[in-house]
């Protein structure tokens, strides 16, 4: 497999809006390093947009500023039309979160204990439904918070993110630690709260195929900086796999006029997954002596790999 | 996608909803009941100490000879001023229990919730300070109930050693009178003072700075150091200044139980502990509201840097 070098023009403005968050601009450093360098991030009302990258991305970061957690050194934020820097109790109010860790913060509480706590504090609680949840969740409301494991920890955090119905989810590594039937159940149920009630979600994920069905938007986040982001039917109609047969003496090293993101090469048949319209990149690709055989769609969790795995982007 | 947002953003069926943010008696309530929870191991432990000391003390009365074996001789009598130190021990180890399984400054749950983070870590130490009230009345009603117990009775009714003329002590030698001394009522109150004002420096320690207990270490290692600094310099203004800054913390504490005596040798030998003079309600005040709103202020100082985060 080899990543083309040049420099990748990928989308990463989705619009005038209505953006239930938009972020611009927002740098965040820890020490010397910035966790954030400056991405302009758009959620669009009622979408489900994963957020994706690997490990010190700053996705979680992110996410803590969205929710008032941390302050930012530079940019500007809005969440839901405040600024978490600002109004970060009216935001934490309109917002279901699931942090990174699995810490419920108060071992010594029952579950039952810890519902309550919450309850007090958001007035939109919805007592019916954090029933149906617990119920659904299998969570046993006597157990101490220390008894719990990884994955009972996690589905009390999304049970306290979703009992109080809030029009924003922030939901980070949502599906870490659930078994695969927990996680049909967590998507599943996720799934009736986007119908039953206009949310939008932003989630960040590195396991973007247990999430792909619900998933309209991805950003795409690499070293603070973000890539591209865009909706799935830009990246159904545009972000999509090249089949092409090649000459025995073919030239890889040719330059192709296409946002070419990754390309894989075997004996006479090379891969490539770009960006743009399928004619242009079909007749890019013919250019170099390549023959497209077939064109195929990929998915996110295939292009946010392929986008990351590049060598140099910017 | 969920339904079209195709209206403007105002009129989406998405527009945020009227916030409803929990009245801060809600939240003082709730961190009433958290704050509850979270001391309610160590302070049945704590129950259970004093429930034992009591037992024994009341054992010890009615069995002197094994009683005495067992836990010693018992001051017959309760003095309130010799409580002060250690209701300000418990008063600063406080916030450990009262913050447990919170890290002020990491993402902590308390943090997650919508109140403004100031506001909230304003309303967990005023809820600590009402369980700290607690377990000293506890311990107080233990220790009234042992003297009670032990055949003592509530404060005490002495004769102290006052020197005469203690602003020209010792040049002129010790010349003491005797002074007819019961113990003032204020004075059952200093635990709950004493240990409310270390309590709030335990507390701006705990939410104020990163690493609280080198911060603590770093405070004291200053105070013996500017201590012997000062003894050393022998510079009038300054050795004054903290000779009245440590009386003051002293009275606040104990009304100045430790420092207002001093040990005084009599002519005809021996040493005798003489009072320069005796404590005051006004002093005893003066010391306490000053020292109350240093730590307040302190408390204040500790959750600003919390209040945009």
């Amino acid at each position: 497999m080899t990543a083309p070098a040049t420099t990748l023009r990928l989308p990463t403005d989705l619009g005038t809006g209505p953006h239930a968050v938009a972020a611009r601009g927002v740098v965040k450093h820890f020490g010397p390093i910035a966790a954030l360098d400056g991405p302009d991030l758009q959620v669009p009302e009622g979408s489900v947009y994963v957020l994706v990258g690997p490990n010190g991305a700053g996705k979680s970061t992110l996410l803590r500023l969205l929710m008032g957690l941390l302050s930012r050194d530079e940019g500007t934020l809005d969440v839901l039309g405040a600024d978490p820097h600002e109004e970060g109790s009216a935001i934490r109010a309109a917002v279901g979160y699931v942090p990174e860790g699995q810490d419920l913060g108060y071992p010594w509480m029952t579950v039952g204990r810890l519902l309550e706590h919450h309850r007090a504090y958001f007035g939109t609680w919805d007592a019916a439904y954090a029933r149906r949840l617990v119920h659904e969740f299998d969570v046993d409301l006597a157990r101490s918070c220390r008894a719990l494991s990884k994955g009972e920890r996690r589905r009390v955090q999304l049970i306290l993110a979703l009992a109080h119905r809030p029009p924003l989810l922030l939901l980070d590594e949502p599906t870490d630690g659930l078994d695969h039937v927990v996680r049909d159940t967590a998507l599943a149920l996720l799934s009736e709260h986007l119908s039953d009630r206009p949310t939008t979600v932003l989630m960040s994920t590195h396991r973007v195929y247990e999430v792909e069905r619900l998933v309209d938007t991805v950003g795409v986040l690499s070293e603070g900086r973000l890539l591209g982001q865009f909706t799935r039917a830009a990246m159904n109609e545009r972000l999509l796999r090249y089949w092409t047969d090649v000459p025995t003496e073919w030239d890889e090293s040719q330059p192709v006029d296409a946002e070419v993101i990754r390309r894989t090469r075997g004996r006479r048949e090379v891969e490539w997954v770009a960006w743009g319209p399928r004619e242009e990149v079909s007749a890019a690709l013919e250019r170099t002596g390549a023959e497209v055989r077939d064109v195929t769609p990929v998915s996110i969790d295939d292009a946010a790999t392929a986008l990351l795995s590049r060598r140099e982007v910017s | 996608m969920n339904p079209p947002a195709a209206a403007p953003a105002k009129a989406s069926a998405f527009a945020q909803p009227p916030t409803r943010l929990p009245a801060l008696g809600v939240v003082f309530t709730e961190q009433i009941r958290t704050v509850g929870l979270a001391v309610r191991r160590e302070g049945l432990l704590f129950l259970a100490a004093m429930v034992a000391f009591v037992i024994a003390v009341a054992a010890a009365a009615m069995v002197p000879s094994i009683g005495s074996e067992l836990i010693g001789e018992l001051p017959p009598n309760l003095n309130p001023e010799e409580l002060g130190m250690l209701a300000a021990l418990v008063g600063l180890a406080f916030p450990l229990a009262v913050w447990k399984g919170e890290r002020p400054w990491g993402d902590t749950t308390l943090w997650t919730l919508p109140v403004p983070h100031a506001r909230h870590a304003l309303a967990k130490i005023a809820a600590g300070w009402l369980w700290l009230i607690g377990v000293l009345a506890v311990g107080m009603l233990a220790f009234c109930g042992a003297a009670l117990l032990a055949g003592g009775e509530l404060g005490i009714e002495v004769t102290r050693p006052v020197l005469a003329n203690p602003e020209v002590f010792p040049s002129t030698g010790p010349e003491v009178v005797s002074v007819p001394w019961s113990t003032p009522g204020y004075q059952w109150l200093m635990p709950f003072t004493g240990g409310s004002v270390m309590y709030l420096f335990g507390s701006a320690l705990w939410v104020g700075t990163r690493h609280p207990l080198r911060w603590a270490l770093v405070v004291w290692l200053t105070g013996l150091f500017l201590a012997g600094f000062f003894d050393l310099t022998q510079v009038e203004p300054i050795e004054r200044f903290a000779e009245d800054g440590i009386q003051g913390f002293d009275t606040m504490l104990t009304s100045g139980y430790e420092t207002l005596r001093t040990g005084i040798r009599r002519p005809e030998g021996g040493w005798i502990i003489a009072w320069t003079a005796l404590p005051t309600l006004g002093s005893w005040a003066t010391a306490t509201v000053f020292w109350i709103l240093a730590g307040l202020v302190a408390v204040l100082a500790a959750v600003r840097r919390h209040r945009r985060r």
